[in-house]
């Protein structure tokens, strides 16, 4: 058995019956949709017309969001239903990125994910979906797709139909009956200019939290709007290639849509990736130094090395946690565990990481040798872990494209060891005779440097296979993130400090290179988090 | 979904709260894998399912289900209210699968009529202005006190002869008959509308053609739809036309849309023409002129139903009276409306004119059409819109056929009441001055406009779900005349919720929304008869659950009411001794001499019903009854071509 939807657009009018009934039943907060219904006009007039276009969960047989949810929410039912259980979630909005068609979103009054979860409740009884029963066209069949007496079968076996994104290999159980690209892939068409309530960062969604504060002053609202419309516009290049996609066709626009559901992972996801760099990469660089004989063999450096990895893994774990729509649930990462979820592996690896440098120097303090060289190796391969698996993590957020680059994991290893001899030129003023800067830690981090440039290149020189892919590269190099991607994060964060490294030994100019270096992977991360993000899903 | 054998050893140590699975236990309603619309009718009373916001936790909720009808346009459509027995609450309002003009399913109001129930903002209570009128100072008051103080005031106004001081204006009527039984019960002209801003253009052009002032275009059957503005999106009987607008394109017709806006139906339809507002006409005389031109209408439908003799003798007394005689002269007559001439009227173009004019010659009888405001109301001589509409109509002989269009009135209920007034024997010049002879309903605008200038006054002024103030042209003229008292001594405004209008009220009572409330409903949705009843359905749950009351207001939120009761509860007021002529008028049937009750006024209807009783009897239930628990009734099926049946001798 697997249950699935036909959206006939031979009969759809667009009326949103769909939206209120699915509201109506299962009591949905404002802002927020578990289906809509997008209306893109095409053509000129004459010759022109709206399209409409049911958008909700896919219940995709390979579903992303169940891959990538860390606690289990999100899971098949043996019926084929893609269905949530909020008790579990903890708020981390991986799904929402993993989801490639935007069905889902953070609940305002739980704090947790939701979707359509195909009225699961009047399945079970046996009753239709709501939207199913509402709807005045019979636009919208359900049905079991394997059983040949029913509606959805012959439909599927007789008509044309298509699916959103088929690429992502997904294989969603929507389909469309005359659906027309034009509305139902999003890169089509421009977001739409911001308004009042088209915006869920204007307080709903995951946003809610702040809908007190926009309350209340006219400032805060006009700031809201403004920051809104800066979330949806794709400024410069990306404008360049959506009329590259277009020519010959007329331009599309959105007439109707739901709210736009902003920047979900934000600084705080940057600043996780940026502190789990530190805290890995200083002890990769100390066991490198310390086997090939390069340097750092004193106490001295150990001890920072080990104080430096703890207390960076633990701002790392700090920052996990503020990141969630409900942090009181962290523990659930690790105690409800979908091992499937780079989130959960990632969680265990910082977990065992950090358990191994305190192992470490508990053995270092009792000088048990034996047990800190043993220790030793492991935590070197959790340190490259801990520095790699975000790349995963990014890599099962199926919905941003620029995260599925393969370069993505060398990008955050060479980062971390970066990172690593940055930390170690900033420590040396404090304690010179721990860490001699002018040798080898100059040269690893300008090595570091040019590697993380070659991979830069790599990344943006290759094509990018997708148009979403492209559109961000575009944004990066040439639109709104072109002013901090190339003098913030390749001209401070990499230049510089090359030039710096290159033409002084003194320790002054060493740490400002090293504190450069830092900022530059900080800026790097955060347009890696948020470009991709600013692509619009549906 | 099994848990973790780590999941399972922290929630036993109670680091991480232990989450339940739940056994549901209820038995579904099909075969695995099978899918129904609604719970069976036997289960209404005691409708047990989960409850979607704890799920996946299963929660079970008890509901009586209640039928009742949408509220939020003309349509009546069906609703299903799911009462939660706990709580004595509506949950949520699906179709009703028993309602002929909806059949289960809705719009998108229909399901968000619990957001109107849910309301923070809604009126609760009666309400009493103090203060200065639109002062928008209000005091808290018993129905009683209302009731009493306007009935005093009519009941003078009746006795010192100033009948014509009564009024009643209604925005929205979604009843049959009621209100016109009470006001001729009054014995006044009362009757004020907002028709002259909205339908009454369209229905002068349909009744001239044929008395009937309504079209019902049989959609579902048609081969060819053609739409005067946006009938699938918006109009008269949105959801049920829609419904058929679609099933009929399924089944082949093609769709043609006549509106100047690219809405949703321009963008579903095969033909768009996107006519320039206030042009339709000519677009529809040049499709005339080519059917006339290629002989594609239909002469036996013309030779017999149109007064084609009279025409020549008037026009043209000198030829011979041939029909083919008749349609040269029609010809002539039509000469200059070619589809150039039409595409620089409308900018439409011709070539699309000439290709819909071939379609619906080869629809012939199953030609379906609507028009109703939009082009209608909202330009001068928009009443021609309709009346060349229909020409087509006549031209193919597609009146009252199958996919044809009918008159209205084929496809509507009228009921028999248990009491007919006489004839009211005021003429109230406020509503239909004398300067305006074709006045095809009341001249409603000018209102405040006649009273400033001295025509005459209100002494006792209902408005009802009407807010002049805000979608009239000139909503300060309003306000003015409103804050006047002596031109409103006491306007009492009848609505659900807060309007302009009823800031500008003395009294502003409550009336229940679509499932607080009795109606009777009937509409032309199709070919056929049908009627609905809408009915306050916290009532009626708490009536199958034994518990009576006297009057809905006591069940409803609040002390939200309905007109139906508080217009019998005023009108025995008005006239406590009988020495008014008032009182008989709202006696029971049943129980001689004493007031009737909501539940015998429709009992009397349902009752003489056609073939209600015995439908009801063979379920075991009384007409009402039977209404109360499936909400609708059909009256008739297919009701085509009943110009060609033969008059009875009492017809």
């Amino acid at each position: 058995m697997r249950y699935g939807f036909i959206i006939d657009n031979r009969k759809c009018i667009g009326c949103h019956a769909c939206t209120t009934a699915c509201k109506s039943e299962h009591d949905v907060p404002i802002g927020v949709n578990r289906t809509w219904v997008k209306q893109v006009e095409k053509g000129t007039f004459p010759n022109t017309r709206r399209l409409f276009s049911v958008m909700r969960c896919n219940h995709c047989t390979d579903a992303p969001c169940v891959e990538i949810c860390p606690v289990e929410a999100l899971y098949f039912r043996e019926d084929g239903i893609v269905d949530f259980d909020k008790r579990r979630c903890i708020g981390c909005k991986s799904c929402m990125q993993a989801c490639p068609y935007d069905a889902l979103y953070i609940d305002p009054e739980t704090h947790t994910a939701a979707k359509c979860n195909y009225c699961a409740h009047r399945v079970d009884l046996g009753l239709e979906p709501a939207c199913v029963n509402v709807c005045p066209e019979h636009a919208i069949i359900s049905g079991d797709m394997e059983d040949e007496d029913s509606e959805i079968f012959q439909l599927l076996s007789r008509q044309q139909v298509k699916v959103r994104k088929a690429e992502k290999g997904t294989q969603p159980n929507l389909f469309y009956i005359d659906g027309d690209e034009a509305s139902l892939n999003p890169s089509f068409t421009e977001k739409s200019d911001t308004y009042l309530w088209n915006a869920q960062t204007r307080g709903v969604g995951h946003y809610a939290k702040e809908a007190e504060k926009l309350a209340w002053s006219n400032d805060d609202v006009l700031k809201a709007v403004m920051q809104a419309n800066g979330q949806n516009s794709l400024e410069g290049g990306s404008v360049k290639s959506i009329e590259l996609m277009l020519a010959g066709a007329e331009k599309a626009r959105r007439a109707y849509d739901a709210p736009n559901k902003g920047i979900l992972w934000g600084w705080e996801v940057s600043a996780y990736v940026l502190t789990k760099a530190i805290s890995a990469g200083v002890f990769m660089v100390l066991f490198m130094a310390n086997f090939f004989n390069w340097g750092l063999d004193s106490d001295g450096a150990l001890w920072w090395t080990l104080g430096t990895a703890l207390v960076f893994l633990g701002l790392t774990g700090a920052f996990l946690v503020k990141d969630l729509d409900r942090p009181d649930r962290f523990l659930n990462v690790i105690f409800r565990p979908q091992w499937k979820s780079w989130l959960v592996r990632g969680g265990y690896g910082i977990t065992f990481y950090g358990g191994l440098l305190t192992l470490i120097a508990v053995a270092a303090y009792f000088n048990w040798q034996t047990i800190a060289d043993f220790a030793k190796i492991i935590t070197l391969l959790l340190s490259v872990f801990v520095a790699i698996y975000t790349a995963f993590l990014f890599a099962q957020a199926k919905g941003r494209d620029f995260w599925q680059s393969p370069t993505l994991a060398l990008h955050m290893l060479i980062h971390s060891l970066m990172a690593g001899a940055a930390s170690f030129l900033l420590l040396a003023v404090l304690d010179q005779s721990s860490f001699e800067t002018g040798g080898f830690l100059n040269n690893f981090l300008m090595i570091g440097i040019r590697l993380n440039l070659l991979i830069m290149f790599f990344e943006f020189l290759t094509p990018h296979m997708t148009e979403d892919a492209h559109r961000t590269a575009d944004m990066i190099l040439k639109g709104r993130y072109s002013r901090l991607f190339w003098l913030g994060a390749i001209g401070l964060g990499n230049v510089l400090p090359l030039f710096l490294l290159t033409f002084s030994n003194q320790n002054m100019t060493s740490a400002l290179a090293g504190l450069f270096a830092l900022a530059g992977i900080y800026l790097t991360e955060k347009i890696w988090v948020e470009a991709p993000q600013r692509i619009p899903l549906s | 979904m099994s848990k973790t054998i780590i999941e399972k050893f922290a929630e036993s140590i109670g680091i991480i709260p232990k989450l339940e699975k739940e056994e549901g236990g209820l038995d579904r309603l099909t075969e695995a894998g099978d899918l129904t619309k609604f719970p069976p009718i036997e289960k209404w009373d005691n409708w047990v399912e989960y409850e979607a916001k704890a799920w996946p936790l299963k929660e079970k909720k008890n509901y009586a289900i209640v039928p009742t009808t949408c509220f939020n346009c003309e349509s009546a459509c069906g609703l299903t209210a799911y009462i939660d027995k706990e709580t004595m609450r509506v949950r949520k309002f699906e179709g009703n699968p028993y309602h002929p003009g909806s059949r289960g399913r809705n719009c998108a109001k229909g399901p968000a009529t619990v957001n109107q129930l849910n309301d923070p903002d809604r009126i609760l209570y009666p309400m009493k202005r103090v203060g200065n009128r639109g002062d928008g100072k209000w005091e808290r008051v018993s129905w009683d006190a209302a009731l009493d103080d306007i009935a005093a005031r009519i009941r003078k106004a009746l006795q010192e002869g100033r009948n014509n001081e009564v009024a009643y204006h209604v925005g929205r009527p979604g009843h049959e008959g009621y209100m016109d039984r009470v006001l001729q019960a009054w014995g006044i002209d009362g009757h004020n509308s907002h028709t002259n801003i909205c339908s009454s253009g369209a229905r002068f052009g349909y009744a001239i053609w044929y008395g009937h002032d309504r079209p019902s275009p049989d959609h579902a059957n048609a081969k060819f739809i053609l739409l005067v503005s946006a009938h699938l999106e918006s109009g008269h009987y949105f959801n049920p036309h829609a419904q058929r607008i679609i099933e009929g394109k399924m089944a082949g017709a093609k769709l043609c849309t006549m509106d100047p806006r690219l809405s949703n139906t321009a963008s579903m339809s095969d033909y768009w023409m996107p006519s320039y507002p206030g042009t339709e006409a000519a677009v529809l005389l040049a499709i005339a002129k080519i059917i006339l031109d290629e002989g594609w209408y239909n002469r036996a439908y013309l030779e017999n139903w149109v007064n084609w003799q009279e025409f020549l003798k008037a026009t043209r007394p000198d030829q011979e009276r041939t029909f083919e005689n008749f349609i040269l002269a029609v010809r002539e007559e039509y000469r200059e409306y070619t589809p150039e001439y039409a595409e620089k009227e409308s900018g439409v173009k011709a070539a699309m004119i000439r290709e819909t004019a071939k379609l619906i010659g080869e629809a012939g009888t199953r030609f379906a059409s609507h028009n109703w405001r939009s082009a209608g109301s909202g330009n001068l001589g928009g009443w021609a819109v309709a009346r060349c509409l229909h020409f087509l109509h006549v031209l193919t002989g597609s009146v009252g056929t199958v996919g044809g269009t009918a008159p209205n009135t084929w496809n509507k209920f009228h009921p028999e009441f248990f009491d007919k007034p006489p004839a009211q024997k005021f003429w109230n010049e406020l509503h239909f001055p004398k300067e305006y002879p074709l006045a095809f309903f009341e001249m409603s605008f000018l209102l405040p406009h006649m009273l400033k200038e001295g025509r005459g006054k209100m002494d006792t002024y209902f408005s009802r779900v009407f807010n002049p103030v805000w979608t009239y042209p000139d909503g300060f003229m309003w306000m003015e005349a409103f804050k006047d008292e002596s031109l409103f001594g006491c306007h009492v405004a009848l609505t659900p919720t807060w309007s302009e209008t009823a800031y500008f009220a003395d009294y502003v009572l409550p009336m229940g929304l679509a499932s607080e409330r009795h109606d009777l409903n009937s509409y032309e949705t199709h070919s056929g008869v049908w009627i609905a009843f809408r009915q306050p359905v916290l009532r009626e749950a708490a009536r199958r659950m034994g518990k009576n009351f006297t009057f809905t207001y006591e069940v409803n939120p609040g002390e939200v009411w309905e007109e139906d009761e508080f217009w019998i509860e005023l009108s025995w007021r008005i006239d406590p001794d009988g020495s008014l002529g008032v009182k008989k008028h709202f006696e029971s049937p049943y129980r001689k001499g004493e007031k009737i009750t909501i539940d015998e006024y429709y009992q009397y209807i349902f009752e003489h019903t056609k073939g209600l009783p015995e439908t009801a009897a063979k379920e075991g239930l009384s007409a009402l009854d039977y209404m109360r628990r499936y909400g609708a009734f059909v009256v008739e099926e297919n009701s085509y071509l009943k110009n060609e049946q033969l008059l009875k001798p009492e017809q």
